[in-house]
């Protein structure tokens, strides 16, 4: 897929991977990540607990822990430039502008003795030196839709869902080219959730930034993203454009994924499709998702399956994919 | 006579230096025999303190418990623990769940009472999936995934063979793929058993999936109740209809899907 | 995390247990080798450390390094008598404030800090002065100063362990609140003790050497604090008679502080590295 890509995509990562822990235990939190995001888009990144994809959202800001984990195979481009091999002072020029980055829990990136307003300016001033504070800030939090008067407050003093805006205010402050959201509204309630979400399309918009979305949240990633990734045991597993990956999934864990997230009976009465939970990270010959699968052979237990497209751009890595589409 | 009756509960909070917070405000409901009542709300809106009531973990200001018959809120001591033992509780967070430096055959043990045979105990732990049951026995919670970890809770609340099991956001700790299986237990031990359900939730996917009445509760009171179709397809509260709204599904909107 | 999982000792506090076995040992097996009244009057008096007396002899001709070892016997029994009282009084003193809430909380917070506010030492002087010198009154107040820290400590252990779900899964499956309180919730609590213990068993012993010191101990009893006292006549001619007391109680305190820390990094995560 990489010939028909465009040559300057906002974000590129080529067969990612990222190891935890000292060489005797290397634990490989990402062991083959694919993931585009085109300026302005809105990309989705799914999948369960301990599947890394918050690994790999952190790995894209340079954000992994120090000295722990590390970038150890295949490459991420950020706007056209190579950052793969990125230190620490190289990425804080990155960090803010041309990427950011929410978090699932915005209490604890808020300094809780610092105001509100401050805590803004910082980040304005981190970017934009020349430009007038009181003015700008005003800005941001009429972009996050929050009253003038939260500048004066304290994070504590503001519920869940205004602490997430000022996060946003903060990560919009740096003029951000594409926003990284892990787990945004995971915290909130449901009617807040939907606000959050509805502001993130409203801002994608307004500032043509693109937007990549971290969570486990099948429904709320249909509903705001134009392409979807879903993501198996620190491996990209599928990916196309929403509406196709969720009407027409292509791999047995996706098609068992957005089954489970329906909460709905089958067709034999139950809800569930997917049999076992999650593995532990591990190095394997097959398909990681073999153990768990149906439909699983001897070819899927021994060989890691490729990258096929099922149709245009959308694709999958499964062995079934070819003799399931001659079956049907 | 229905299973659970709760007759105009209220409960303020008081805290010194905090206004008062009137977190359940003469709350009155019913859970029938064989049923499951899903109850509605989101964080803040008092389903949980409604379910500690319930449960007479802590006192109401006012308003009676009934369950099975008994008046919970007039007992105390050991009249109090026999008359609720048919009541369990399934926690949100199962890692909180269990003392960290028990094995799984003494979690079990406490629960088990009747017949804490370890024929019983792995019976349990069966009828909850968890298989192979006797090398579990002798493991420690912490040692368990969160999936297993929320299947033995629920083997714990079988272990006293209750009428009603009341569960506050069983599903919210787990991971999609096995919040479907538990449900399916939820399920098949209801089918098994009649066991009913007192269901809290702030998910008004899982209510449709899984329940037979429904309760929206806000701000410590109900403001709506009904057959889970008929609320779901016509709200009536506004309340109701702006949790509805702001569901996102897979699908579609909630109101247009077939229900349960 | 409902509790921190045990962790391997640092250095400094396997070095302190090193420390600390051994004086035990030498307590144990040193009067066992000597011959006849160690402790008996000689005309070597007041000899500087020679490869004869190590340490030297006091003015009444007895052998610095016995007296000391057998002072270790005094000072350890005391400080691991008052620990133990400490840990007992403060763990059940506090998890009733922690569990029972209420009227009982404030009771025992109160009360806590009535006794936090008090000047230790000064009010040990005034107990054993006004009640007449003896190892078990020493213990006594020793525990009376001391045990408010831990009944703090464990109170708050038990308040949030009682928040926890755990708590109300047992109380709805008949278990009795004692019964919960006793087996299920103080052993998840305690970690935090042995280190506050073993930091009380430092202080016991450095609060039992200065009563000692002033005279306010029991004069049959050989302890370090009174061979500093009987040294400083003479702490310009016969310095070892002060020097080696001295040490003794600097390492040994030191020993058991070093031990406290570490415990406190195996029981809490938050000061571990």
């Amino acid at each position: 897929m990489s010939t028909t890509a465009p040559a300057e995509s906002l974000l590129r990562v080529d067969a990612l991977q990222v190891t935890y822990g000292p060489p005797s235990h290397l634990v490989h939190a990402v062991a083959d990540a694919t993931l585009m995001v085109e300026a302005g888009e809105a990309v989705g990144l799914a999948g369960e607990s301990g599947c890394g994809k918050s690994t790999l959202a952190r790995a894209l800001l340079g954000l992994l822990p120090e000295r722990v984990g590390r970038v150890s195979g295949g490459r991420i481009r950020i706007a056209g430039k190579d950052v793969t091999a990125f230190r620490d002072t190289q990425w804080a020029a990155l960090r803010g502008h041309p990427v950011a980055m929410v978090f699932q829990d915005p209490l604890s990136f808020l300094n809780p003795v610092v105001r509100i307003g401050a805590q803004i300016a910082e980040s304005v001033r981190q970017h934009d030196r020349d430009v007038a504070l009181a003015p700008r800030c005003r800005e941001l939090l009429e972009l996050v839709k929050l009253p003038e008067t939260v500048l004066r407050q304290y994070p504590h003093e503001l519920s869940g869902g205004m602490r997430q805006r000022v996060m946003l205010a903060i990560a919009l402050g740096c003029r951000p080219r594409l926003l990284v959201a892990d787990e945004p509204t995971t915290a909130l309630d449901v009617t807040t959730q939907a606000e959050i979400m509805a502001l993130l399309g409203t801002l994608r918009g307004q500032l043509n930034m693109a937007l990549l979305v971290v969570s486990h949240d099948l429904g709320l990633l249909r509903w705001h993203c134009d392409r979807l990734y879903i993501m198996y045991a620190g491996r990209t597993i599928e990916w196309g454009d929403t509406v196709s990956v969720i009407d027409r999934p292509a791999h047995p864990y996706t098609r068992g994924l957005i089954a489970a997230s329906r909460l709905q009976r089958g067709s034999n009465g139950r809800f569930g499709a997917l049999r076992g939970e999650v593995p532990a990270l591990e190095q394997r010959l097959g398909c990681p998702f073999a153990p768990r699968c149906a439909d699983a052979e001897t070819v899927c237990r021994d060989c890691m399956p490729d990258v096929t497209a099922v149709t245009g751009a959308h694709h999958a890595k499964c062995w079934q994919l070819g003799s399931r589409d001659a079956a049907a | 006579m229905p299973l659970l009756e709760l007759r105009h509960i209220s409960k303020t909070f008081t805290r010194r230096g905090v206004s008062p917070l009137r977190a359940v405000d003469d709350v009155s409901l019913t859970v029938e025999r064989g049923e499951c009542l899903a109850l509605v709300g989101e964080s803040g809106s008092g389903k949980s303190t409604l379910a500690r009531l319930a449960l007479r973990l802590i006192d109401a200001d006012e308003g009676e418990v009934l369950f099975d018959g008994a008046g919970l809120h007039k007992l105390s001591g050991n009249a109090l623990r026999q008359a609720r033992i048919k009541m369990q509780p399934v926690f949100q967070d199962a890692s909180t769940a269990f003392n960290p430096r028990r094995t799984v055959r003494t979690i079990l043990r406490q629960a088990a009472v009747a017949d804490p045979s370890e024929a019983h105990l792995c019976a349990l732990l069966e009828r909850v999936e968890l298989r192979p049951a006797l090398p579990l026995l002798a493991r420690y919670p912490n040692e368990l995934s969160g999936g297993q970890r929320q299947r033995l809770s629920i083997a714990r609340a079988l272990a006293t063979e209750p009428s009603l099991i009341i569960a506050d956001e069983p599903l919210s700790g787990a991971d999609v793929s096995v919040r479907a299986q538990i449900l399916d237990l939820l399920a098949d031990l209801q089918e098994q058993s009649g066991v009913s359900y007192l269901l809290i939730t702030h998910d008004i996917l899982l209510a449709r999936a899984f329940s037979h009445r429904i309760a929206v509760m806000h701000q410590g009171s109900i403001v709506e109740r009904g057959d889970t179709p008929t609320v779901l397809h016509a709200p009536t509260h506004a309340y109701t209809r702006r949790l509805l709204d702001a569901v996102q599904s897979v699908d579609g909107p909630v109101a247009d899907a077939p229900s349960a | 995390m409902p509790i921190a999982r045990a962790k391997a000792l640092k250095f400094p506090a396997l070095l302190s247990i090193g420390i600390i076995g051994s004086l035990l040992l030498l307590t144990l097996i040193v009067p066992q080798l000597l011959h006849g009244d160690p402790l008996a009057l000689t005309d070597d008096i007041l000899q500087p450390p020679s490869a004869r007396h190590w340490f030297g002899t006091d003015d009444l001709g007895r052998d610095v390094l016995v007296e000391i070892i057998y002072g270790t016997r005094v000072s350890f029994l005391i400080g691991c008598a008052a620990a133990l009282a400490t840990a007992v009084a403060g763990t059940a003193i506090g998890s009733l404030g922690g569990f029972f809430g209420g009227v009982t909380d404030t009771v025992v917070t109160r009360l806590a800090e009535f006794f936090q506010v008090m000047p230790t030492f000064i009010l040990a002087v005034v107990i054993v002065a006004l009640a007449g010198p003896g190892l078990i009154r020493v213990v006594a107040v020793i525990a009376l100063l001391s045990w408010p820290q831990t009944a703090r400590v464990v109170r708050g252990e038990v308040l949030r362990l009682s928040r926890l779900d755990f708590v109300d899964a047992l109380r709805c499956v008949g278990i009795t609140e004692w019964r919960i309180l006793t087996f299920e919730i103080i052993p998840n609590a305690v970690g935090p003790v042995f280190a506050l213990g073993a930091l009380i068993v430092g202080n016991a012993i450095l609060l039992e050497a200065s009563l000692s010191f002033l005279g306010l101990s029991d004069p049959s009893v050989i302890s370090w604090g009174r061979l500093l006292s009987a040294g400083q006549r003479f702490l310009f001619s016969a310095w070892w008679l002060s020097l080696f007391p001295g040490l003794a109680i600097l390492i040994t305190v030191l020993a058991f502080n070093l031990l406290a820390d570490g415990l406190r990094d195996m029981f809490d995560p938050r000061h571990a590295k």
